[in-house]
């Protein structure tokens, strides 16, 4: 029986290779593009699934209400894991995690700046699973400076030797045996280490303080317990070490600041929960976006969708062709259920070609694809044991989808009728066929409209005045390791042609940036807001306007009791007359007393997302210079590195270009604009295969009439038009309804940023117009050589 | 008003050349009825088709009222035929989808009629054709006798002055025959020139003249009538 199928289904495909190849090729692109969606969209949702703990691994994070502050974040201090390991009976586990030391690491001749450096605490390999390729999890971080390298960077420093043994220097002057090497971890993982180094001896080892935040605290829940056990027992924890902590920085009781309103609580996160949880601030990587993963998703079903339509109107369109073979066989006695089975196992057999094309096509592609969304996607059809039924379950789904309508469509001609050749085709399944068009139309401009907007959105923010100057400035990290060096070193670049400025800032607009709480002179609530060190030149490099008094100056005593606020921080302190004003830090005490010295224009140090920020300056040192350079690019580098190897001590310089850094806020919007044009151009594509096929068809069931219509005096202009006015028509429909949608959905999306742009009328114009012009263009190659022909030809056969 | 001389016409397909047409000379003259009549293959449609403005010769003159329009350009020749000529064929060809009013209307609006004159002269000639009553039938639900007077009304709608007709009782029974040689004789009457192309000795008794094309020439010419004879 199979075979037999198999046999018509061949032949019918080699009879019509036009429209076969439209169908194969239109389902394959469009289980393509599922595909690679849905591996990404998995590999997100299956985050940190791999640990073999992971239902019982926890993270334990900081809700606290300080001012009118919100703070809800993954970093809690040093000595809490020990204590929790010792007073919490549930926790069979607790590790710290740190990742805030970017070293420079040396081995012989080799010299790298490693931004995946972690330290951990020698039960790491007790919470989180790892497999070892040298070494083992038990003793691998349990002496100080020892550290366990994951595969790709033992072969960067050791190439493929066994490492384990070896040394690797830290920053110039600590040398670490490896005495592992484990696989690296996954894409979907929320801590990808290069280096895990034993927490031990590191600095924050030994750190005693309770309300010094900077290391993740992970831990192990004994099986059988939940973790609201733990939660009530973490509350305990903060009263007893938390509260004398804090009377102790602040001078006042910690009941008394609860009593204010203050709160300050620790809560266990469960692994699974962390990746998607947006409340909480990110941790190692960047945080996944749920809302995204669903539209993703929605747009792969559309996708599919799309190439399925393609296949049921062409089969549907082109059922006279099949109608008297239905005829004969139904005449034969044939029943109704046999012809269905044969026409279903006939799209699901063409649905197997497809995807068989499909994956050769995302073996293709995925790299591409990889590189496009920065993610290190895999396909191993034959690693996992579920992959194939599944692919071969997707598929017969698909077929079914797509086979259902044509196959009780093509089962239900009349045998009589159709020997006699009445059938007509058009009729009801017609108006069906336009609905499905139009379907398809309406993905494809939603989802142009889709790219507009956020391509827009992303122009908006990208060349939104800054209040700052963002080009031209080169930002050196880890100038603090010049230490008292830095004003020669600055001095001695800035004789340098090309070189205009520097300056020397505890951090730089578009990364963390520290918080306090503030107070102003005549008020007794303090506000929260991000301060920032700088040198006396801050302005000048980074060209922000200064709107009264003065800027720190060089030699001036007082600057170290003075700040400069910016606008923002003015209001929000709510001061009249600011110049030499006082504000307090911390504490209303006259050693944190500072007195305002400058007011500068507002200028935004965070992404786009978020509201102008209120912002103290203070006069000081940090670790990054900005230098703002003139001219090539290159010429400068290198004058630049030059200098600072004189003063280096073969410190590496490690410096990055300021508006790259500063791009990589809207990373995830990028990122974003990325997959919807690929995917909306993968729908238009499947789409216009489908008009293509379409168009062809009408052409060729118009042919009489459009001979007779020319007969009669019908230009080709008038013919091209009769041809296209139900495409024209069709576009028009799904715009219509396309465009409501769209707007609201776009409209939410804006609702992620604080500075949005404006959703223009004509981005959705745009959108109609591309359907258009795509889906005219599409038809009229078709049309065009109907409209041409000469009406006698038309008209012969009869 | 049409005047060919050494007209040829070759079609080639990929395989072979036929040569439909072999030096024709033909002179019509406005008001005459000629009926063209020959073998089947002898190339009678494909010479309406050149007289009629649908093809193109490939070798010869074409004079049509005096003007050589033997190498016009497709638009060219769609606008010099529509509204001078009309066609009637053996097969009707009606389009299925418009109704009988619709159908009669069509050369109308690709001369870009108003709709009310449109309307006008659609129900005059509809009325004059006696198959007014059936205006909102689709061609399907008619006999092929109404379908071949709607294909005239058609034809006539525009008033051309040429009308073709190819085998156009082809298709019909003698009574229904008979019917459509007496609207063309009429319209012929009225100073409409007729060419038909025609199988039937009986129906080439309508014409003045009838043109005998034997394998792509004309091998004789006989006179019926004298013009004035039947404008009388
Ligand atoms: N479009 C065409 N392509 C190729 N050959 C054609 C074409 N039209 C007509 N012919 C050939 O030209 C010859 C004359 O055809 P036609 O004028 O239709 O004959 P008639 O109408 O007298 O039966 C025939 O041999 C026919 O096969
Ligand atoms: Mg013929």
């Amino acid at each position: 029986m199979f075979r037999s199928y198999l046999k018509t289904t061949f032949r019918n495909l080699m009879r019509n290779k036009f429209y076969s190849a439209i169908n194969v090729v239109g389902l394959a692109i469009g289980i393509m593009a599922c595909v690679l969606i849905l591996l990404y969209v998995l590999s997100e949702l299956s985050y940190d699934k791999f640990h073999e703990r992971e239902d019982r691994i926890y993270r334990v994070n900081l809700f606290a209400v300080l001012s009118d502050d919100n703070i809800n974040q993954p970093v809690t201090n040093p000595p809490l894991a020990a204590a929790m390991q010792g007073e919490i009976p549930e926790v069979e586990e607790a590790v710290r995690i740190s990742n805030f030391e970017q070293p420079v690491i040396r081995h012989n001749n080799d010299v790298f700046n490693e931004t995946k450096w972690f330290f951990a605490d020698p039960g790491f390999f007790k919470v989180f699973s790892a497999s070892f390729i040298y070494g083992s999890p038990e003793n691998a971080l349990t002496q100080p400076n020892t550290v366990v390298l994951t595969e790709t960077t033992a072969n960067r420093y050791f190439g493929n030797i066994n490492p384990v043994g070896k040394y690797l220097t830290w920053e110039n002057d600590r040398d670490f045996l490896v005495t592992g090497v484990i696989e690296d971890y996954p894409e979907n993982s929320h801590i990808k280490p290069d280096f895990l180094a034993s927490f031990k001896g590191s600095a924050l080892d030994k750190n005693m303080e309770w309300i010094n935040n900077m290391v993740y605290t992970y831990f192990l829940l004994e099986d059988g317990y939940t973790k609201d056990d733990v939660d009530a027992k973490l509350e305990g924890l903060v009263t007893k070490y938390v509260g004398p902590a804090v009377k102790q920085a602040m001078g006042v009781s910690f009941e008394e600041m609860l009593a204010q309103g203050l709160k300050y609580r620790w809560y266990a996160q469960p692994l699974s929960e962390i990746h998607f949880d947006r409340e909480v601030s990110s941790g190692p990587e960047p945080l996944g976006n749920r809302n995204y993963m669903f539209i993703f998703s929605i747009i792969a079903v559309f996708i599919l969708l799309i190439a399925c339509i393609n296949y049921m109107n062409m089969s549907t369109a082109r059922s006279s062709n099949r109608a008297k073979e239905v005829g004969i066989k139904k005449s034969l006695g044939s029943n109704r259920n046999s012809l269905i089975a044969q026409f279903l196992s006939e799209s699901i057999i063409i649905t197997f070609i497809a995807l068989i094309l499909a994956l050769v096509f995302v073996k293709l592609f995925l790299p591409v694809f990889n590189n496009l969304i920065e993610k290190q996607l895999l396909l191993h059809y034959f690693d996992n044991f579920k992959t194939i039924p599944l692919l071969v379950a997707f598929g017969i789904a698909i077929g079914i989808i797509a086979g259902s309508y044509p196959a009780f469509f093509l089962a239900s001609f009349n045998p009589v009728k159709v020997m006699k050749g009445v059938h007509k085709s058009e009729g009801s399944h017609g108006k069906l066929r336009s609905a499905l068009v139009i379907f398809q139309l309406i993905v494809s401009i939603g989802l142009f409209s889709g790219t507009f907007v956020i391509s827009k959105q992303l122009n908006f923010i990208q060349n939104k005045e800054l209040g700052f100057n963002k080009e031209n400035l080169v930002v050196i990290n880890k100038a603090d390791y010049l230490g008292n060096r830095i004003s020669s070193f600055k001095n001695e670049l800035l004789a340098q042609s090309g070189i205009v400025q520097i300056t020397n800032t505890s951090s730089i607009p578009g990364r963390i940036l520290t918080s306090s709480t503030f107070y102003h002179q005549t008020a007794n609530d303090s506000r929260g807001m991000n301060y920032l060190y700088t040198d006396d030149d801050f302005l000048k490099t980074y060209q922000v306007e200064l709107k009264e008094g003065r800027f720190f100056e060089e030699g001036n005593q007082s600057n170290v009791r003075s700040v400069v606020l910016n606008e923002s921080a003015i209001k929000r302190l709510n001061i009249e007359d600011p110049i030499g004003k006082k504000v307090y830090e911390g504490k209303k005490t006259d050693e944190t007393a500072f007195t305002i010295i400058g007011v500068v224009k507002d200028f935004h140090c965070e992404s786009l997302h978020q509201e102008m920020s209120a912002l103290v300056l203070f006069n000081g040192r940090g670790q990054n210079l900005t230098v703002r350079i003139s001219g090539d690019i290159q010429q400068n580098m290198k004058t630049i590195e030059n200098t600072w190897d004189k003063f280096a001590n073969g410190q590496k310089l490690d410096y990055v270009f300021f508006d790259e850094d500063f791009g990589r806020l809207y990373k995830a919007e990028v990122q974003t604009r990325k997959i919807v044009s690929i995917f909306s151009a993968l729908a238009i594509l499947i789409a216009c295969l489908g008009l293509l096929a379409l168009a062809a068809f009408v052409a060729e069931q118009r042919t009489k009439e459009i001979g007779i219509r020319k007969v009669n005096g019908a230009t080709i202009s008038e013919v091209l038009y009769s041809l296209n006015k139900d495409f024209i028509k069709w576009v028009a429909i799904a715009f219509v309804i396309a465009v409501p949608g769209a707007w609201y959905l776009m409209n939410n999306w804006l609702e992620n940023f604080a500075y949005k742009t404006t959703l223009s009328w004509w981005i959705f114009a745009l959108a109609g117009v591309l359907a258009l012009g795509i889906a005219l263009l599409t038809v009229s190659w078709q049309s065009w050589r109907a409209a041409t022909r000469n009406p006698v030809e038309a008209l012969r056969y009869e | 008003m049409i005047k060919t001389t050494e007209l040829t016409k070759v079609f080639r397909t990929e395989e072979i050349e036929t040569s439909a047409l072999n030096k024709v000379d033909l002179h019509i003259q406005k008001g005459e009825f000629v009926a063209i009549m020959g073998p089947s293959g002898c190339g009678k449609s494909t010479l309406l088709n050149i007289i009629g403005l649908l093809d193109n010769p490939s070798g010869g003159q074409y004079h049509f009222d005096g003007e050589e329009v033997g190498n016009l350009k497709e638009r060219n020749r769609t606008l010099l035929r529509k509204g001078n000529v009309g066609f009637v064929f053996q097969s009707f060809n009606l389009i299925d989808e418009l109704n009988v009013y619709e159908n009669v209307e069509l050369p109308l609006i690709y001369l870009k009629l108003k709709a009310r004159e449109r309307k006008e002269m659609v129900e005059k000639v509809l009325e004059r054709m006696k198959i007014a009553h059936r205006k909102k039938h689709f061609p399907q639900q008619l006999s092929g006798g109404q379908q071949q007077r709607v294909a005239i009304a058609r034809a006539v709608v525009a008033n051309p002055k040429l009308i073709l007709a190819d085998e156009p009782t082809g298709n019909l029974d003698s009574k229904n025959g008979l019917e459509v040689m007496n609207l063309l004789t009429e319209l012929n009457r009225e100073g409409t020139t007729i060419v038909m192309v025609t199988h039937s000795l009986h129906d080439s008794e309508f014409a003045h003249r009838v043109v005998n094309l034997f394998d792509g020439q004309i091998i004789t010419e006989e006179v019926k009538k004298q013009m004035g004879e039947v404008l009388l």
